[in-house]
């Protein structure tokens, strides 16, 4: 059949099956879709992981470090420091030892213009370069650590600068480095990495007046990689590699294994999602397991809150992983900074053959233990099986809507169903596009809700959390009163344009964020495709199909996400103090993600507020719209 | 086409005629303007070749034709002297001897005393390039003797049959010109012999270089003008050949470059009470790192190094032994090697009248004959480039060199060989060439590469014709300019160009590029014959079954 | 070894043709093209590979103007090393094979399949210098080595491009048909490398490939001073092999054929015999990795008689004194 001449495709056998088994189809494929996903932490659906890139040569040298003596005098030096200046960073100590290491040191200047308050930040880091001897500064590789004072609610990181101090000072006498090396220490978090990462790079990731980055007087080239270290303590029983970034990035999975042989090699115990590698005999077991591990990953991932100050470098393509060492618990071998040092040593020395950016293995990937991986490959069509049922349901009420107007449209004339398809396309139109600018509005508000909140003397988190409060609850009457009574034919067509934008902003996040989209997909898929228009003639417990979607709204969710963080957390609360807790953790991670988006770039509020809840608000419209007898009859 | 019912029915007719109008549009865009578009940017550029005529060089046959005099006293001799030469020498290959001959009178040769004067009576025989007189001389002390010019004495007594020994070996050489094409045409069944393989390769040009190596320069100063020397020896020699090729001639001096091997000191009865030995076993092992110094490889074309190497004089004198363990020349100061197609290398000892009493450190100054060395050199030469040493045959002599110049039938000998060999090698040259363009068909043939493609092949054959008809000299200028062309034809770089881009992945590249297209297309392209040809049957069919009938054709469609 | 110094003597030029003998060589010249097709600094190993043939043959006489050395990466001077300079082929570093007096003839990007094949066939621009240039006659004896990382019918070349086997078969018997050899001593050390002779239809090469097709060639070790493989298997043991040969030692080419046995060399060597008329025992390895010229005692000399020089004594130049110029005005502070 000619493509060119036929604008129509067959409606044979498919589509006649498709209408009928529709909605055993769309169940079938959420089902197997699910299963799929959990049986794939079953170790015979998933691969050992292995090396791709030939020029990591990964722990072929002998380990020369022995600096463990100079590391234990920094780390002495610089706890008695810290007691010294409890609230702030020792910039002059730090400046001091790297000058003696003769290398270049730079400090860096960066200030946080808070953006829902009139409040200002600001912050030092500090960094060193050491000069690859004989080559051209095109590369560089990072070695950083978060500073944390002695007042920091964080577990220490002293001992990570130590080592870095006296991991420079081996880097100083060695000869065959090919990138330069820049050793960081920053101050704030991952405020100090990402300020230190824009003003290397000269731009802006967040919202233009929020972060002011500065600029570096200090440059070395093109940065590769980079390893973030959080030790605890001084002698550490194991060490956990920390991979999700911000917006859910990961790091190269090749970089991952580098870690993982190297600790291996060190005989150095590692976990992942804190959860070292157990091996038990039964297959059930073992799934269960690496299940909850990747779970455990899915959910960190979904969240798009970097885990550490590796989480900002993804953004800059710069591979970065965070290797954090906690002290010994319970029984099992303890490891001095000796075996980290010839761990960090490994690493930068296979980081330093590399030839071209990590570019081989998966960027993709779900890890359910250290050694194994889920590749893309994998994950993927499992997800695509849920979403798929969104566009079957799409369709098939596509061609439902079809069949109806010809049946009533062979006893109109032409001329009026032109016109009353018409209204009805500007009417769906309008409620698309009116919820859509809603969704933007949204996406402004905070600023304005904080304004306002301001003059009534609110806190910021109150005032922003009263704002979207308040808007939501416009938004349930606004539906509830106008405009509820819609022909079948619109709520029909609108119901699709739901499912549609719904199935497509799902597969969209998963190329993204994979598991943000399977979270999504895992509970807005079967509550999408229990919603029917009304007809007129349904029971009246039709209505109960609001109730989900009263649950579903962005806002709901998240609180509901919140509430079973904090009931993790704080377990042995009663319910009064668990409330209270849960409605200040609520209004806190509000503020968060929004912070996020403007300071980092997250776009996890922005997605929910400007595509979620548009959808949503569409559902709501169908849901809760009564149907009408039409006009022509 | 109006349409059937199965979906929404938005189609009307003035639809359809649009839609077949628009796939008309993109069918003549493709395959009208696209499709030969592409086939003509991709098409490599080829000139045509003559195939024909390169695959005919098979046949072609080599003949040097040489005319050949033979003045003898009397008829008779003649008469039977041609006919034992045409005998003996019809079946050299290559060959066509055109053997006449003449009487001439005692009285003229009569009056000749010294060779000179007979030479000076050849002269009046009109003898040109590649032709030869053979000369009957009454009171000849050998049995024959071969002249400077183009000229051969014989005797009353000299036989027929040494006269074509003399022919054959010295002069027509017609086993080492065979030898010298069958080893180029077919390197499995032939190799060249010893005598062939020291010379150097067919070239247009050569380098000689000239390098005096004095190795302590401390003990030793060597007083020797070399631009004079090469000018007064080397440079006659080489302007006799100029014909051949292009000469370069260098000089240069090079110090402090010391045998890699030790000679062993042997006590004899000299003044010095002691010799040193070198074995003709270390010979190569000098070369090689002398090789290394000597920066021949500056130009690209073919060099003819000569080496004279000074020893010092607690090193001399120092004196070549050969494998039996005798010493290769007893006489001179001067020892001389020589290795195929490389050079000559000659170890000059400095007299061992200056050596006596020369205390350590002590420098002396050598100044050396130039004309034993020169000598040697002036052999080597001759031997690297093509003039081979006469093999003594009894009963006959060659006239003594009396300056470094060839004698003129040994030029004739060596601009037969070098065209036999040049042609040959032109011939094959142009054959794998061809062979090459014609299997694989996606390398560009330039212009230039045509023109000399072209340009050797009219060379060769008219090389081949020149030689058939007499003409040494033209045949063997057309015969280099054939090699020449050939060689710059069969490396010309261009030849590479496309190499690496073959059919199979052309179509791979444009397959998945162009396939997606088209199949809509070409598929359309029965929906537009069937719209047009409907349409006419439409016209003579009534109007009533006009819908009817398109919906029967368009049935399969919906399937 | 004494068929190839040829004692001259008048009386016994053969003038008539005939055929090859199976020992006779019949070569004058030894020419040599060793390959290195893989850059980066993890293919260390390569480069070792190459530069110790290449050590080899310079040991046993070829000289450098007629060895094409071609190595796509600069190892010695790889910021990596930890020993600047030097290319190393053992952990125990015996020898640095980066010594002094290296010529790399291609370097860098100047190692391409099309290079190699201009090389082989001599379709280079004219302009190339002479180093650059694969001068062959009809009497060359050639080694061609290559190294790199191969596959089942091609060689990789730095990277980004690949020879095949038909290509190189090609470009042999272009070399044949336009009588740039007398004969080839064809060795590959790569993963699946007798794939790369299978396609050889030219006659006197002799191929010998570190593993049979579907076999992988190994690295023999590590470096841990310097974290890379640092020799290949094969190379490694013929190396050993060629470390006893001298330029006037009799091993033959069939000893050299069985230089790394299954157990050495883990993968299996490769030997295609059918193109090459002489039997390998009879040849020896200097006919390919040594370089003889032959050598005639000259007794003959032409007569020449002394010419008076007009000017004996040339004019002697006056010294020269010379002395540094000024230095070019430094026109920055203007």
């Amino acid at each position: 059949m000619g493509l060119l001449t036929d604008p129509r495709a067959g409606n044979g056998a498919v589509i006649k099956f498709v209408m009928k088994w529709e909605k055993l189809l769309c169940l079938t494929l959420y089902v197997t879709g699910v299963i799929w996903f959990v049986s794939l932490a079953y170790p015979d659906f998933n691969d050992n992981t292995y090396f791709s890139e030939n020029a990591l040569l990964p722990g072929l040298v002998t380990n020369e470090f022995n600096e463990d003596g100079g590391a234990k005098r920094f780390h002495d030096e610089l706890l008695a420091e810290m007691k010294k200046y409890p609230d702030d960073m020792p910039y002059p100590w730090l400046l001091a030892k790297f000058r003696q290491l003769n290398l270049d040191v730079y400090t860096h200047n960066f200030t946080l213009n808070y953006p829902l308050s009139q409040q200002k930040f600001t912050g030092q880091n500090v960094y060193s370069i050491l000069r690859a001897p004989r080559s051209a500064s095109t590369e560089a590789i990072i070695l950083s650590v978060p500073y944390r004072s002695a007042s920091s609610i964080h577990l220490t990181t002293a001992p990570s600068i130590a080592l870095l101090l006296a991991f420079a000072k081996f880097c100083r006498k060695q000869n065959y480095w090919a990138k330069d090396i820049i050793f960081v220490v920053t101050e704030h978090e991952q405020l100090g990495m990402q300020a230190w990462l824009e003003a290397y790079h000269r731009c802006t990731c967040g919202q233009d007046g929020v972060l002011i980055a500065g600029d570096l007087v200090g440059r070395a080239g093109s940065i590769q990689a980079a390893i973030n270290l959080e030790m605890h303590s001084f002698k550490i029983g194991s060490i956990d590699i920390k991979v999700e970034g911000l917006n859910g990035q990961l790091p190269n999975l090749d970089l991952v294994n580098l870690a993982n042989k190297m600790c291996a090699k060190e005989g150095i115990r590692r976990t992942f999602q804190r959860r070292a590698d157990s091996n038990p005999k039964d297959k059930i077991r073992k799934w269960w397991y690496q299940f909850v591990t990747m779970m455990s990953m899915v959910s960190t991932q979904a969240t798009g809150v970097p885990t550490g100050n590796h989480g900002v470098f993804h953004r800059f393509g710069i591979e970065a992983i965070t290797l954090e060492g906690f002290a010994k618990s319970g029984s099992g071998t303890e490891s001095t900074i000796y075996n980290i040092g010839r761990v960090v040593e490994s690493l930068i020395r296979s980081l330093n053959n590399l030839l071209e950016r990590f570019h081989q293995s998966f960027f993709f990937y779900l890890l359910p233990s250290t050694d194994r991986y889920i590749s893309i490959g994998l994950y993927m069509p499992p997800l695509a099986l849920i979403i798929a049922g969104l566009f079957i349901k799409a369709f098939s009420v596509w061609l439902k809507l079809q069949e109806s107007t010809e049946k009533k449209d062979g006893e109109s004339d032409a001329v009026k169903q032109a016109k009353s398809e018409e209204l009805v396309l500007s009417h769906i139109a309008w409620e698309v596009l009116w919820t859509h600018i809603l969704g933007v509005a949204t996406l402004s508000a905070p600023r304005l809700f904080t304004y306002i909140g301001i003059k009534f003397h609110l806190a910021t988190e109150n005032s922003v959390s009263l704002g979207l409060l308040l808007l939501t609850i416009v938004m349930f009457i606004g539906t509830l009163c106008f405009e509820r009574y819609r022909t079948y034919e619109t709520a029909s067509l609108l119901y699709v344009i739901a499912l549609i934008e719904l199935a497509t902003m799902l597969l969209c996040i998963s190329m993204h964020n994979f598991s943000l989209a399977l979270v999504a997909a895992v509970v807005y898929v079967p509550a999408a495709l229990t919603v029917i228009p009304k007809k007129g003639n349904e029971s009246r417990f039709h209505n109960l199909r609001c109730i989900p979607w009263i649950l579903l709204h962005p806002l709901c969710l998240a609180c509901t996400v919140v509430a079973v963080y904090t009931h993790f957390t704080f377990p042995d609360y009663t319910i009064i103090a668990f409330a209270l807790k849960w409605i200040q953790a609520s209004k806190q991670a509000i503020v968060f993600g929004i912070i996020d988006s403007m300071v980092y770039g997250n776009w996890l509020y922005s997605v929910t507020v400007c595509v979620l809840l548009p959808t949503w608000l569409i559902f709501w419209i169908v849901v809760t719209s009564k149907p009408i007898l039409r006009i022509s009859k | 086409m109006s349409d059937n019912s199965g979906s929404v029915g938005y189609d009307t007719p003035s639809d359809a005629s649009y839609r077949i109008y628009a796939s008309i549009s993109f069918a003549i865009l493709l395959l009208g303007v696209g499709v030969p578009l592409w086939w003509h940017t991709t098409a490599v550029p080829r000139v045509t070749l003559p195939y024909d005529g390169i695959a005919q060089l098979s046949n072609l046959d080599i003949k040097i034709s040489t005319r050949i005099l033979v003045a003898a006293l009397t008829e008779n001799r003649a008469k039977l002297l041609v006919e034992e030469i045409n005998r003996e020498l019809k079946s050299a290959e290559l060959y066509n001897l055109q053997i006449s001959h003449a009487v001439i009178s005692s009285n003229l040769i009569s009056s000749a005393i010294t060779i000179h004067d007979l030479e000076k009576i050849a002269i009046n025989f009109d003898v040109q390039v590649g032709e030869l007189l053979l000369l009957e001389v009454p009171n000849l002390s050998d049995g024959v003797l071969a002249g400077s010019h183009r000229t051969i004495f014989f005797s009353p007594e000299a036989s027929g049959l040494k006269l074509t020994q003399v022919l054959s070996n010295w002069i027509l050489l017609n086993k080492s010109v065979a030898l010298t094409r069958n080893a180029l045409a077919e390197p499995t069944q032939f190799s060249l012999d010893k005598q062939n393989r020291r010379r150097f390769p067919a070239s247009s040009a050569y380098d000689v270089l000239l390098t005096l190596v004095n190795p302590y320069p401390d003990k030793l100063t060597v007083d020797w003008h070399l631009p004079n020397v090469i000018k007064e020896y080397i440079e006659p020699f080489l302007d006799e050949l100029s014909v051949v090729a292009n000469f370069t001639v260098k000089s240069q001096w090079l110090y402090l470059v010391p045998l890699d091997v030790t000679p062993k000191q042997i006590p004899d009865s000299s003044v010095l009470g002691r010799h040193y030995a070198l074995p003709e076993d270390v010979l190569p092992q000098i070369i090689t790192p002398l090789e290394k110094k000597l920066a021949s490889q500056v130009s690209l074309n073919p060099c003819i190094n000569l080496v004279m190497y000074t020893p010092p004089c607690d090193k001399a004198p120092l004196h070549i032994y050969t494998r039996s363990g005798h010493r290769s020349k007893t006489s001179s100061n001067v020892e001389a090697f020589l290795s195929p197609r490389w050079g000559g290398v000659v170890i000059a000892n400095p007299p061992i009248e200056s050596c006596i009493d020369v205390e350590d450190n002590q420098m002396v100054t050598f100044s050396p004959e130039a004309s034993s060395i020169m000598g040697v050199f002036i052999a080597h030469l001759r031997l690297l480039l093509g003039i081979p040493d006469k093999e003594p045959i009894p009963g006959a002599a060659l006239v003594r060199l009396d300056n470094s110049k060839p004698r003129e039938w040994e030029l004739d000998a060596l601009l037969r060989i070098r065209a036999v060999e040049q042609l040959t090698s032109a011939k094959l040259t142009l054959q794998s060439l061809a062979q090459l363009l014609e299997e694989i068909s996606n390398i560009v043939i330039t212009d230039t590469v045509g023109d000399r493609i072209n340009g050797a092949l009219k060379w060769v054959e008219d090389s081949a014709d020149k030689l058939r008809h007499g003409k040494l000299m033209e045949g063997f200028a057309s015969s280099k300019e054939a090699f020449v062309t050939a060689e710059a034809a069969f490396t010309d770089p261009s030849l590479l160009a496309l190499l690496y881009f073959p059919d199979d992945q052309k179509y791979a590249v444009y397959i998945p590029l162009f396939l997606p297209v088209m199949i809509p297309v070409l598929l359309s392209l029965r929906n537009i014959w069937r719209y047009f040809f409907s349409k006419t049957e439409e016209n003579e069919t009534n109007k009533g079954e006009l819908t009817e009938e398109t919906k029967e054709i368009d049935k399969p469609k919906t399937d | 070894m004494r068929s190839w110094v040829i004692l001259f003597t008048l009386s016994t030029c053969v003038l008539s043709a005939f055929s090859l003998e199976a020992t006779e060589t019949g070569h004058s010249n030894n020419w040599a093209v060793l390959v290195d097709t893989s850059r980066f600094w993890f293919n260390y190993r390569h480069v070792a590979n190459v530069l110790s043939i290449y050590r080899s043959v310079k040991r046993l006489g070829i000289p450098d103007s007629q060895i094409i050395l071609m190595i796509a990466d600069d190892m010695a001077c790889n910021p990596r090393n930890p020993r600047p300079a030097t290319v190393f082929n053992n952990a125990k570093q015996h020898i640095n094979v980066y010594g002094d007096d290296v010529e790399v003839d291609y370097r860098g990007y100047e190692v391409t399949v099309e290079n190699f094949v201009r090389l082989l066939t001599g379709r280079l621009p004219p302009e190339t210098p002479r180093s650059k240039k694969l001068l062959t006659d009809e009497g060359s004896n050639i080694l061609i080595y290559l190294t790199g990382h191969g596959g089942d019918g091609f060689l990789k070349f730095q990277d980004s491009e690949e020879i095949t086997s038909q290509e190189l078969g090609d470009a042999l018997e272009q070399m044949w048909q336009k009588r740039r050899y007398h004969e080839i001593l064809f060795v590959v050390d790569t993963c699946q490398a007798s794939s790369m002779y299978e396609k050889f239809y030219s006659p006197n090469i002799l191929a010998v490939a570190s593993s049979l097709v579907g076999e992988d060639s190994l690295s023999h070790h590590v470096d841990p001073a310097i974290g890379v493989y640092i020799i290949d298997r094969y190379t490694y043991y013929a190396l050993d092999f060629l470390e006893t040969v001298e330029p006037s030692s009799s091993k033959t080419l069939s000893e050299f054929l069985k230089v790394c046995p299954k157990r050495f060399c883990i993968s299996t060597v490769g030997v295609r015999k059918d193109l090459f008329r002489r039997d390998p025992k009879n040849v020896p390895v200097t006919d390919f990795f040594g370089s003889l010229r032959p050598v005639e005692l000259t007794t003959s000399t032409v007569n020449v008689s002394p010419v008076q020089l007009n000017n004996t004594n040339s004019p002697k130049k006056p010294v020269i004194k010379y002395k540094y110029v000024d230095q070019f005005p430094d026109l920055s502070y203007v």
